[in-house]
């Protein structure tokens, strides 16, 4: 079983900005799922467990593996795929992937043009291997990208962003190779979708400003709220009337009409109805309730 | 619209960073150019030509501005990906266009332009010597801002504008605009152009060529300019004709052309995308393998791979990379360049030398350095910054390779660049040698390029990547790196001249064929281990704070370095310490303590000095030599040489004397006159105050003896006495007999900083041979030199007596007559050959590699013999030595009594196997022969006019000797390049040009325009008639010891033996400084009846006078010149059969007919053909009929 513990993790910028705020996680095989808005912090945690930044305060151990203080050892044990990455120009996928293995520590030839060919059909980039990386799409490169973060053996695999510029089709794909692997070693899994969160995450956080605000099983965090969603179709123009009446915590356009949702112990008024809430709603929720300072406890 | 647009243009450039940053840099450029007072003598600093010269070589830094404007203007779009944002709003494509080029082009030039202002500022604001100012014209500076700034920078602007445009690539406008840099530099060398210091003077038609060439204008500049006197260039401004205003003219009319092809090709409104062919894709038969995981390993093994490949990368991106291909192929072009017209196409005379080894390094030497530098500058932040600029780390980043395998695969891949140069510049000389059937390759001398230029280019990027390794980004570390590459080669400026920090300085290790790298002393290797050490620690602690993940900051990296050192690391550290402390104490050691040393500063002060406490003495009478013994005992293992010195001198003054006072020049021990006291001796000066009790009376001679040992301390270099080819002239030990005016501060400018009187200039001749006063006579001398037992040492004087003893060779050798004190002593390996040839024991002294011409030098040297006894007289000894000496020595030849030294790359190693070239062998040779006539038998009192009987004889005997040996053909290359010495030395030269007769050290005039009037007079007297005044001369004044002969007299021999109608024209040649353009404006041809040819020609004469103010008038022209009809060019006539026609045509007026009758089809008609008459055009002298 492979452990991360993240204990009380802070990165404060000279500027006294604080990217990562007192985050205490503890993550063990399986996938887990990091929701949270673009600049909430996501990248910095994953650049910072992948050995990349150094936190200002607290610990990161990996199978009682200290990160910061042994990132060489880490290394051994990681796949990283990164939110945006380039690659060097005018050398092919087939080539570039066969470097990255050796610089995995897969020294073995055979063992290596095994592992290479393999990853390059599992992301579908086979019949594309001699052309340069460079020349790829971007979904293309994606694909490149999943498929050096799976070289070696990583324990640690940390995807940020991972399906973004994949169509449907691809993304599906990934998402359960990554559920496949994901059961004997630990997957993170940084994302602001919330349906991927859901649909292969036993337990998951969401990250606010740099600290942690919920974690846990999805399905029981959505039961948590359970019985206080309620939806209304309204007018376009009454929205700022209802946001200042209500907890709005979502306004969606449902086949052309305006539908919002609100949270409430009880219903808010006539025309409202009961809904079970999905991981969205969930999501929505505490993130309405941070910004209106009122605390949820849910650990 | 378009307004708009322009506008928004220079809003946007202004904000540009870059335009005040070059702005300022050029200004101070400026400055600091003006402030320097560099022209030649007599130019003034703020002269039209000097601020031509200085701007258009400056214009060619421009490019790197118009660069930077050129991609800001057309690539931002891209960069910034403002493509679609702007390609789909209305605006036209001329618009565009023209508002960027605009842009482009108005702020180069903007950017440029303070270059001129701080100019002028520092022509006037420093401390230049304002006589050497003239008053401010605006017009000077104004006039090269119009004709050389402006349009240089247009034609820059539109060629890197156009690549920006077309590539829209960045990379592609940097590689252009170093492209057209080192093309320029490129096509300098190729046509000889006057920019690059070239010992051939260039031939009319590669000048014309360059001057439409040259997109700067530079070559066109120089070409209207080539020979202007001091005077015109102080006061002329450039004329806006002839080739440069057909250079500006087509340049700007090609850059036009350029600017509107760029217009049509540009594809407006595609965004750019590079669509490759795609391969066809076979259809393979594949298995599909399911992905397994695989444990990686991570032993030394593993890592060890990950470097390999790690290398391998890096390697294949910068070979593939645009700049590096662009600097390998000019590298190789150069390199090919260079050899080819040194190797092949000849050198002075057109002759080239064998290809040794040492030869050719030599020629790739310097460009290696400058391209190795330029790799490194660039290459250097790319490799390290490679991975941030593809936003390539953070995947890189996160695997487990160690910080010392990247750092090590960068590191080895930046020193493999200089290292690929060194490689393909030896393959290249390789396949010259094999080429040239030569295969003595030397193999370990090509390898030492590595060690001697390899090191310094190791300890560079050494540096480079610790600079990159702390910046904080890729532009910062190059332009960083960059800098201290500029600091480090110009030292001397900041006062940082100790080679120990002057960061770079390695001496340049020389080498010649006789005696290897020997002179070369220690210093280079102390100070590897210390530039070394150095980079190792650099090394070191670049590893420690290598940029890995998130780039930190300073505080942090100090941080990191502080930590995690493993014990091996202490030990490398502390090993390196010690390596570099170690080295750089040994250094010190040897050139502060052993060697004294004196910065520039100190050596002033030390002149300053000198001259206040003993310039009273320089008054003081002195005595003169009447006798010579010397006991000279050379050591060349040790690098030491003993003399025991035993002289006669003589009072020749009319007063008694009672003081004498001495200089030393190597320091003296036991040093004795007479009964004289030694009542002052200064240690630090090296001074010598003698008193006689009893005054020494007039006529009277007193004994004179001295002790010295000269060694080498320290890293001291001394080429006069080496392992091999040890050549020890007087000059370098004697003591001076006074006080040495020589050692005085010369700048007026210091003089006066330190408050020394004004200097008043003494002449003193330069020529061949040289002379410490007008009282000095002939001498007697004596004298025993030994050496290793595995040495000959040679001497002046006959032999008299040869022995071993005690394990080393004496000579005994004693001059059977009085002969000039120009005696040296040489002591090498050598192999001899004697000859005896009519009394005459004919002795060569060579190295036992350089045996090629020593069977053309004994040729020439009996040729010479013969032809001059039979002229003007016996020869003065029973033996002729000739003895090769190192290629260290900067001359050609030196002529002491009965000995010439040669120097091994200008005589024993020039090819003149091909029968059909110029035999340069020949022409020393018979040039040194004759000195001793011109100068040893005939010596001439050193005064103006002195060197017309030493070096003006001298080439009179190349010329007639040669003609006897290879027919007129001979003459022909000999003139021509005298003809081309006077001219530019002339116009470089800032004094008042003297008449031939009252020549006192202007080379330009006896070793090129003496030989000119000579043989004017040759034809205007004959040959005969000539020689019967040399004889004359050289009788009257053979046994006499005193220096006497003079021009005046010369001039009165000539006038006995001349028709009295002739004179007017004799004094014209000799008393004035008369030049002539000469030329044939049209020829032709019919056959007659009888079968024989009549030829008209049409010549054109001009003479010219140059008056004392530098003022050139046009005289009257009424003198005989020859006329030749040719059946070949007539510098390939060999003898009579190719002449059909060779008389004096009597020219007095500006244009004449003549008629000719031929016998055979005439091919070549020429006026003045072997050069008689100082002619500036040689083109127009000769056609082809």
């Amino acid at each position: 079983m492979n452990v991360l513990e993240i204990k009380n993790l802070s990165k404060i910028y000279p500027n006294g900005v604080k990217a990562l705020d007192g985050i205490n996680l503890k993550i063990t095989n399986g996938m887990f799922g990091l929701l949270g808005a673009n600049g909430a912090g996501k990248s910095s945690l994953m650049r910072t467990i992948a050995s990349l930044q150094e936190p200002t305060l607290g610990s990161i151990s990996f199978n009682d593996i200290d990160v910061v203080k042994q990132p060489h050892e880490i290394r051994k044990q990681l796949g990283y795929l990164p939110q945006e990455f380039g690659v060097y120009p005018k050398i092919s996928a087939e080539k570039l992937l066969n470097h990255l293995a050796i610089l995995k520590g897969i020294i073995d030839r055979k063992d290596r043009k095994n592992q290479v060919t393999a990853l390059l059909q599992q992301v579908n980039l086979y019949q594309h291997r001699k052309k340069a990386v460079y020349t790829f799409s971007g979904g293309m490169r994606q694909r490149f990208g999943i498929a050096q973060a799976l070289l070696a053996n990583p324990k640690l695999i940390i995807v940020d962003e991972p399906t973004a510029g994949l169509d449907p089709e691809e993304s599906n794909r990934f998402l359960n190779l990554l559920s496949e692997i994901g059961e004997n070693v630990i997957v993170i899994l940084s994302t602001h979708i919330v349906e991927d969160v859901r649909d292969l995450c036993p337990k998951m956080a969401i990250l606010y400003n740099g600290k942690i605000i919920t974690q846990g099983n999805p399905s029981e965090l959505v039961a948590t709220i359970n019985g206080r969603i309620w939806s209304k179709i309204i007018p376009k123009k009454d929205i700022d009337v209802y946001k200042k009446a209500f907890d709005v915590i979502s306004t969606k356009l449902v086949s052309g009409e305006t539908q919002i949702r609100v949270l409430s112990e009880t219903k808010p008024e006539t025309g409202f109805e009961i809904i079970a809430p999905n991981l969205e709603d969930f999501y929505f929720a505490t993130l309405f309730n941070q910004t209106c300072k009122k605390s949820l406890s849910y650990v | 619209m378009f307004k708009k647009l322009l506008q928004f243009e220079v809003f946007y450039q202004l904000k540009q960073r870059a335009f005040p940053i070059f702005a300022i840099l050029f200004l101070a450029l400026g400055v600091f150019v003006g402030r320097q007072g560099f022209a030649s003598k007599g130019v003034n600093f703020n002269s039209v030509f000097q601020v031509y010269f200085h701007t258009s070589i400056f214009t060619l830094g421009s490019v790197f501005i118009i660069m930077f404007f050129a991609i800001s203007a057309m690539l931002r779009d891209k960069q910034h990906n403002m493509e679609s944002l702007i390609f789909s709003s209305s605006i036209k494509k001329s618009h565009y266009f023209w508002s960027r080029f605009i842009g482009t082009f108005l702020f180069s030039a903007l950017a440029f332009s303070p270059f001129l202002i701080g100019y002028i500022f520092g022509n006037y604001f420093s401390s230049l010597d304002p006589e050497r100012l003239g008053d401010f014209r605006l017009m000077t500076y104004l006039q090269p801002w119009f004709y050389i700034v402006l349009p240089n920078i247009f034609i820059c602007s539109t060629i890197v504008f156009s690549v920006s445009t077309i590539t829209k690539n960045s990379t592609a406008t940097y590689v252009s605009a170093v492209f057209i840099y080192m093309l320029y530099f490129v096509s300098s060398i190729f046509l000889n152009s006057p920019l690059m210091a070239q010992a051939v003077p260039a031939s009319p038609e590669s000048m014309a060529i360059a001057a439409l060439a040259d997109p700067f204008g530079i070559a066109a500049f120089f070409e209207q300019t080539q020979y202007w006197t001091a005077f015109q260039k102080n006061t002329q401004l450039l004329s806006f004709s002839g080739l440069f205003l057909w250079n500006r003219f087509v340049w700007i009319v090609v850059s036009i052309g350029i600017l509107l092809g760029t217009y049509g090709l540009f594809s407006f409104r595609k965004i750019s995308k590079k669509v490759k062919k795609e391969p066809i894709q076979k259809k393979e038969e594949v298995q599909l393998l399911t992905y397994q995981p695989k444990k990686g390993l991570y032993n030394f093994k593993a890592q060890k791979t990950a470097f390999f490949s790690l290398l391998k990368l890096e390697i294949k991106s910068v070979f593939k990379s645009l700049p590096f291909i662009a600097v390998l192929l000019m590298w190789l072009f150069i390199v090919f360049s260079e050899l080819y017209s040194t190797v092949i196409s000849g050198g002075e005379y057109g002759v080239s030398v064998y290809p040794f080894t040492n030869q050719l390094i030599d020629l790739i030497v310097d460009p290696l350095t400058i391209f190795s530098l330029i790799l490194i500058v660039f290459y250097s932040s790319e490799i390290v910054w490679k991975e941030r600029s593809a936003n390539f780390n953070n995947i890189i980043d996160a695997v487990p390779v160690k910080n010392g395998v990247f750092f090590s695969s960068k590191f080895s891949a930046l020193v493999l660049l200089p290292m690929l140069l060194i490689t393909s510049g030896i393959l290249m000389c390789m396949i010259f040698q094999i080429g040239l059937n030569y295969t003595n390759f030397e193999l370990s001398l090509y390898a030492s390029l590595y060690y001697h230029y390899g090191v310094q280019l190791v300890v560079f990027s050494m540096i480079a990547l610790f600079v990159n390794s702390l910046a904080k980004s890729k532009y910062l570390g190059m332009g960083i790196f960059g800098l201290i590459v500029m600091l480090s080669l110009k030292s001397g400026m900041l006062g940082l001249e100790h080679p120990l920090t002057s960061l770079g300085f390695m001496p340049r290790a020389t080498y010649n064929n006789m005696d290897g790298f020997n002179s070369a002393s220690s210093l280079f290797d102390h100070l590897a281990i210390y530039w070394l050490g150095l980079g190792f620690l650099l090394v070191f602690i670049s590893f420690k704070v290598w940029n890995r993940g998130v780039i930190t900051n300073i505080s942090f990296k100090l941080k990191e370095l502080k930590q995690g050192w493993a014990t091996i690391q202490k030990v490398t550290f502390t090993l390196c310490m010690l390596l570099f402390i170690g080295a750089g104490s040994l250094v010190f050691y040897n050139v502060n303590i052993v060697s004294d040393y004196e910065t520039s500063n100190d050596n002033l002060d030390f002149s300053e000095n000198y001259e206040r406490k003993y310039k009273k003495y320089e008054s003081l009478e002195r005595p003169y030599l009447t006798s010579r013994k010397t006991e000279v005992a050379i050591y060349p293992e040790q690098r030491m040489y003993t003399v025991m010195a035993d002289y006669m001198l003589k009072n020749k003054s009319e007063e008694p004397l009672s003081e004498i006072f001495i200089t030393e020049r190597v320091s003296l021990k036991n040093i004795k006159i007479g009964n004289a006291r030694l009542v002052e001796h200064d240690t630090f000066s090296g001074t010598y105050l003698f008193k006689f009790d009893k005054p020494l009376l007039p006529n009277d001679s007193v004994r004179y003896t001295y002790k010295l040992k000269s060694e080498l301390k320290g890293y001291d270099t001394n080429r006069t006495i080496v392992n091999n080819g040890s050549y020890i002239g007087h000059r370098n030990f004697e003591p001076v007999l006074g006080y040495g005016s020589g050692l005085e501060i010369t700048s007026r400018i210091e003089r006066q900083k330190r408050g020394l009187p004004k200097r008043i200039v003494e002449y003193n001749s330069a020529a061949h041979i040289v002379l410490d006063d007008v009282k000095n006579e002939k001498i007697s001398f004596e004298t025993i030199v030994s050496t290793d037992s595995d040495q000959t040492a040679i001497s002046s004087g006959s032999l008299l007596k040869e022995w071993s003893e005690n394990n080393r060779n004496y000579y005994h050798y004693k001059a059977s007559d009085k002969i000039l004190p120009a005696v040296a002593y040489f002591s090498s390996k050598y192999k001899t050959k004697k000859t005896t040839y009519k009394g005459i024991s004919i002795e060569q002294y060579y190295d036992v590699n350089h045996n090629f011409n020593i069977e053309e030098i004994e040729n020439s040297v009996k040729h010479t013999l013969d032809y001059c006894q039979e002229n003007f007289g016996a020869y003065a000894f029973d033996h002729v030595r000739i003895a090769e000496i190192p290629s260290h020595w900067p001359f050609g030849g030196f002529a002491h009594p009965g000995v010439i030294s040669m120097v091994e790359d200008r005589l024993y190693l020039s090819d003149v196997s091909n029968e059909e070239i110029f035999n340069v062998v020949a022409k020393r040779t018979i040039h040194e022969v004759s000195h001793q006539w011109w100068g040893h038998t005939l010596s001439a009192k050193p005064i103006a006019g002195g060197s017309l009987f030493v070096e003006g004889f001298a080439k009179y005997t190349e010329a007639v000797v040669l003609e006897k040996m290879y027919g007129k053909r001979a003459l022909y290359e000999l003139t021509d390049n005298a003809r081309r010495r006077y001219f530019s030395g002339r116009s470089f030269d800032g004094a008042i040009e003297p008449s031939v007769y009252m020549v006192t050290d202007q080379g330009y005039i006896s070793y090129g325009k003496a030989l000119t009037v000579m043989l004017a007079l040759r034809d205007l007297i004959g040959e005969k008639q000539v020689n019967i005044v040399l004889k004359t001369i050289t009788d009257r004044h053979r046994f006499i010891n005193k220096l006497e002969a003079n021009s005046i007299e010369l001039l009165a021999e000539i006038y006995k033996v001349t028709p009295i109608k002739q004179h007017a024209l004799i004094n014209d040649w000799f008393k004035k400084v008369i030049t002539y353009d000469l030329g044939i404006e049209e020829s032709s041809y019919k056959k007659l009846i009888n079968g024989t040819y009549e030829v008209t020609v049409k010549v054109k004469a001009k003479r010219f006078e140059t008056m004392d103010s530098g003022e050139v008038k046009q005289i009257s022209i009424d003198e005989p010149i020859k006329i030749g009809v040719f059946t070949t060019h007539p510098s390939i006539v060999k003898d009579d059969s190719s002449i059909l026609y060779y008389e004096s045509n009597q020219i007095n007026k500006e244009m004449t007919e003549i008629k000719i009758i031929v016998k055979e089809k005439p091919k070549y008609i020429s006026i003045d053909p072997y050069g008689t008459r100082s002619d500036e055009n040689l083109v127009d002298n000769v056609i082809s009929l």
